[in-house]
């Protein structure tokens, strides 16, 4: 028995005797997470949770709402409270603007994964050693975070226009984040995992690297105010990335908040610099084989070598703008229409990390912005003044590590900076896989 | 009340029936609604409903936590039967819930008016749209005005095997307005919002006029600051939200979530001295209609006012109720989180500086050369470091005793105690204001206030340099 379609199909005879379309988002998921502290398991917790989102589209007004209680009555009032919602929007909307389609269906031929089933003492043991093999190590005071989690669960859109499909997803990730003490000081590293494969997940690779992330920072110096030749480590470019991002969405260029409004074609970033977005790398948690409006997905070359090639759009913006559509529709069962990108990759360069840190005489590595994104990130401008840490380097040797300053730019501005990329990538965690990144000078704001 | 008693009954049996020494159950039923304008026109329009459970089960010290969103019978049994056979208990010393009587009835402290889906959403459009006008007609050079407002009704049950059982009715709302502007080229932006716990109905009280004002003044006035200056200065944070400080700086590393395990930085500062005398400090769960505010804790308990710091001593930890069984102190209504698909943990309410007797004319006449922080934005902190920082959207240079130009892109850095040891003078005009503050169990109200504060020394990162 398919109690979705079931629904869905009452649903829409509901959206047919109103003249209106309708289009279905639902997930599932059941994730698990284990952590340790103090050698006692601290965190088992099983989390289970399914969602329907409804999008009602009336000419160009569209209306949502959600429910996580799945019984027939509860859908069907759902779609009552969406379509009440489109019906107010449509009341003021603009009548010259055009009327919304939906997704129609495709061939998508979909392999899902087979789910594996790992015995649960294999993954509390994986979770006890993220924290035991952390203390085991010198100057490791405590292990403040470290966990292991298992995700799975499956993703299904239905619309009126006939698109019925569907994807399953299986993850395991770990983290680790030991606090290192000498003395007065304190430092905090980390460094955490994803894989379909449970078997891939290493252990020794996420504590030997957080331990060392976090020692390598203690006893650090202020660092002295200017400006310096920059890299950012993968993990760190990450937060550069989460920066821009938003400014390839064609919704955002239509409302008027996206600094590359105008530029496609433009050279924006350095010539050794490429991004591309790609949905069907399977590896990576951002994996889908079709967007939140179910067309299929495809792979987006946004700069290639410095130029800014096209903007992303989902059905409604790539119709409303002229603009190809590249199925980034983007959104939770529980928001709105939105745009967004999948899986961000930017291709590895030549040299190691070392081999960039010697191209300058002086070298600030960034290992931390230590606020994230809200902490000093203007989006409306592109400018940013980011706490962080980092190494210090002079004529390639380790100086020391530094803290308590803040790194400043516009990011757009930064991306034409770049002088190199290390040829090592991140782990792709967060879905943004990338090299280390040497940037010619930032400026530097410290004692 | 969500679920019949007899059941909730019936899933704590099965909770504790491999010989857990506590349970307890969260059941939630929450509708809420989003409604924004863009463009001057409707733009997102969205309801929902979430609809769970969260059965929790203590071994000792070890917490597993189970959720659901099937609250059949069969479906919170199951559930409680995953928590129960994930540990082995002393199936020796298998204990019974207290029997469960049915959810007392009590006062509310909060009053609410019509509920968010009894309001006429003609009405709520109109608040949205007087925004966006407002902004429009008060200059030429804003290009795009969001206007939203967000509302919230939660109902919550909680039982525990103490016998605990209670239900509750929670009402959010938040109207926020940002504004874009351009001139000559140059973009800004400036938000605002404000929120109550409470209904929406306020809307029609509260003047969104001049907060829509204040955007467009600020996004205004960015476009033609320059970059904030950098180094160590003496800092004057205004009132209201220039209480994050204190939520960053010490409030996170007062929670027992990582006091417990001794990986805060205020771990052993309890009873000890780490302020002036100027400072006390005070997180209460009890203000009626305040946004952090609530009559039961996530866990079942009467929330309560607690003061963390009086005179510069440390004197209370927030505890939530695993807190309590790992450190000793005494839970003190501290348990909260996002909905029931997170385990609870201490976390804040409504966190201030009570207020102080100095002038905010002293503060600014004694610096020299510092900065006026007049409106704060995010901030984040590391507890186990005692690491934070935060931005500043709105600040002044301050120049021998006056307020100067206003400069952009500031954002303030520092280590807990060091600052909180810093803060030399404590206004009289305390304001609290709102936020949203994310951690462990998700992201929740938090209310943080303070009159205005002088800080002797403060890391103050800017782009302009020296």
């Amino acid at each position: 028995m398919d109690q979705i379609k079931d629904n869905f199909l009452k649903i829409q005879k509901l959206a047919e005797d109103k003249k209106a379309q309708v289009e279905l988002l639902y997930s599932e998921t059941e994730k698990l997470n284990l952590g340790y502290k103090q050698k006692k398991l601290d965190k088992f917790e099983s989390i289970q949770s399914q969602i329907a989102g409804l999008r009602v589209i009336i000419g160009s007004s569209q209306g949502y709402a959600y429910t996580e209680n799945l019984s027939e009555a509860s859908l069907l009032n759902t779609f009552n409270e969406a379509y009440n919602n489109a019906q107010a929007n449509s009341q003021t909307a603009d009548k010259n603007n055009k009327p919304l389609n939906l997704v129609k269906p495709t061939s998508l031929k979909i392999t899902d994964p087979k789910f594996s089933e790992i015995p649960i003492a294999e993954k509390k043991a994986v979770a006890e050693k993220l924290e035991s093999q952390c203390l085991s190590q010198d100057k490791i005071q405590s292990v403040p975070w470290a966990g292991f989690s298992e995700s799975q669960g499956a993703v299904r859109v239905l619309n009126s226009a006939g698109v019925d499909c569907k994807y399953k997803f299986q993850y395991y990730s770990a983290y680790a984040y030991p606090l290192a003490k000498d003395g007065e000081s304190s430092k905090m590293g980390g460094e955490s995992m994803i894989s379909r494969d449970f078997k891939d997940i290493d252990v020794n690779h996420i504590t030997s690297e957080a331990v060392k992330r976090a020692k390598e920072k203690l006893n650090a110096k202020t660092l002295k105010t200017g400006n310096y030749a920059t890299i950012i480590t993968s993990d760190e470019f990450v937060t550069m990335i989460n920066m821009f991002e938003s400014y390839f969405s064609a919704k955002q260029v239509f409302e008027g908040k996206s600094l590359l409004k105008g530029k496609i074609g433009s050279i924006i970033a350095s010539p050794l610099f490429t991004l591309v977005d790609n949905p069907l790398e399977e590896t990576l948690p951002g994996y889908r084989p079709f967007d939140s409006e179910g067309a299929t997905s495809l792979t987006t070359t946004l700069i290639d070598q410095g130029e800014f090639k096209t903007f992303i759009t989902n059905l409604e913006y790539s119709e409303k703008m002229n603009l190809p559509h590249t199925a980034h529709a983007a959104r939770s069962p529980a928001g709105t229409m939105s745009i967004g990108c999948s899986n961000l990759i930017v291709p590895a360069g030549k040299d190691s990390l070392d081999q960039l840190i010697a191209k300058n005489k002086t070298t600030v590595v960034i290992t931390e912005f230590t606020g994230g994104l809200h902490a000093g990130y203007n989006e409306t401008t592109g400018e940013f003044s980011m706490p962080a840490e980092g190494l210090l380097y002079e004529d390639g040797k380790l100086v020391g590590p530094v803290d308590q300053f803040v790194v400043s730019g516009n990011i757009l501005e930064t991306l034409k900076k770049i002088t190199a990329l290390s040829n090592k990538l991140n782990s792709g965690s967060s879905g943004r896989m990338c090299p280390d990144v040497l940037i010619s000078e930032l400026s530097f704001a410290g004692a | 009340m969500i679920i019949q008693t007899h059941i909730l009954q019936k899933a704590l049996d099965a909770a504790l029936s491999t010989g857990a020494d506590f349970a307890d159950i969260f059941v939630e039923d929450t509708y809420s609604s989003n409604l924004t304008v863009m463009n001057s026109r409707p733009d997102k329009a969205i309801v929902g409903q979430l609809y769970g459970a969260g059965i929790r089960v203590v071994f000792g010290t070890e917490v597993v936590y189970v959720t659901t969103s099937d609250l059949s019978e069969k479906g919170l049994v199951r559930a409680a039967m995953i928590a129960a056979n994930s540990q082995t208990g002393d199936t020796s010393k298998i204990i019974k819930p207290i029997h469960l009587n049915n959810p007392n009835q009590f006062d509310s402290i909060h009053t609410f008016g019509d509920k968010p889906w009894e309001i006429n959403r003609d009405k709520k459009m109109a608040w949205l749209n007087s925004a966006d006008q407002h902004a429009r007609s008060l200059s030429t050079h804003v290009t795009q005005v969001e206007a939203g407002l967000n509302e919230k009704f939660q109902k919550v049950q909680i039982v525990n095997s103490r016998g605990v059982s209670v239900y509750d009715e929670r009402a959010y709302s938040r109207f926020n307005v940002e504004t874009f502007v351009e001139t000559n080229g140059t973009k800004e932006s400036s938000g605002e919002n404000h929120g109550h716990m409470g209904t929406s109905e306020i809307f029609d009280r509260f003047d969104l006029k001049a907060m829509t004002k204040d955007t467009v003044d600020r996004a205004l006035l960015l476009t033609k600051s320059g970059f904030a200056p950098a180094g160590e200065m003496p800092v004057v944070l205004a009132n209201g939200f220039g209480g994050v400080i204190l939520h960053e700086a010490c409030g996170h590393g007062l929670e027992t979530t990582s006091v417990q395990t001794g990986d805060s930085v205020f771990a052993d500062k309890m009873g000890q001295k780490i302020g002036n005398e100027c400072l006390t400090a005070v997180d209460d769960g009890t203000i009626k209609n305040e946004w952090g505010s609530l009559n039961f804790d996530d866990e079942g308990m009467p929330t309560k006012k607690t003061t963390l710091i009086e005179n510069g001593v440390v004197k209370s930890f927030l505890v939530d109720q695993v807190g309590a069984l790992k450190t000793g102190f005494e839970a003190t209504g501290s348990g909260r989180k996002q909905s029931y698909k997170f385990a609870p943990a201490s976390r804040m309410r409504n966190t201030f500086i009570a207020p102080g007797k100095d002038t905010f004319e002293d503060m600014i006449k004694d610096v020299d050369y510092g900065l006026f922080a007049k409106r704060m934005g995010g901030g984040s902190v590391n507890t186990s470091t005692g690491d934070y920082n935060f931005q500043v959207r709105e600040a002044y240079v301050i120049r021998k005793g006056r307020i100067e130009e206003a400069v952009k892109g500031a954002c303030l850095i520092g280590r807990g105690i060091e600052t909180l040891g810093k803060i030399t003078k404590v206004g009289s005009e305390m304001k609290m204001a709102t936020g949203m503050c994310g951690s462990v169990s998700g992201s929740i109200p938090a209310g943080v206030g303070q009159p205005e504060v002088l800080v002797s020394s403060l890391m103050v990162g800017g782009k302009a340099g020296k």
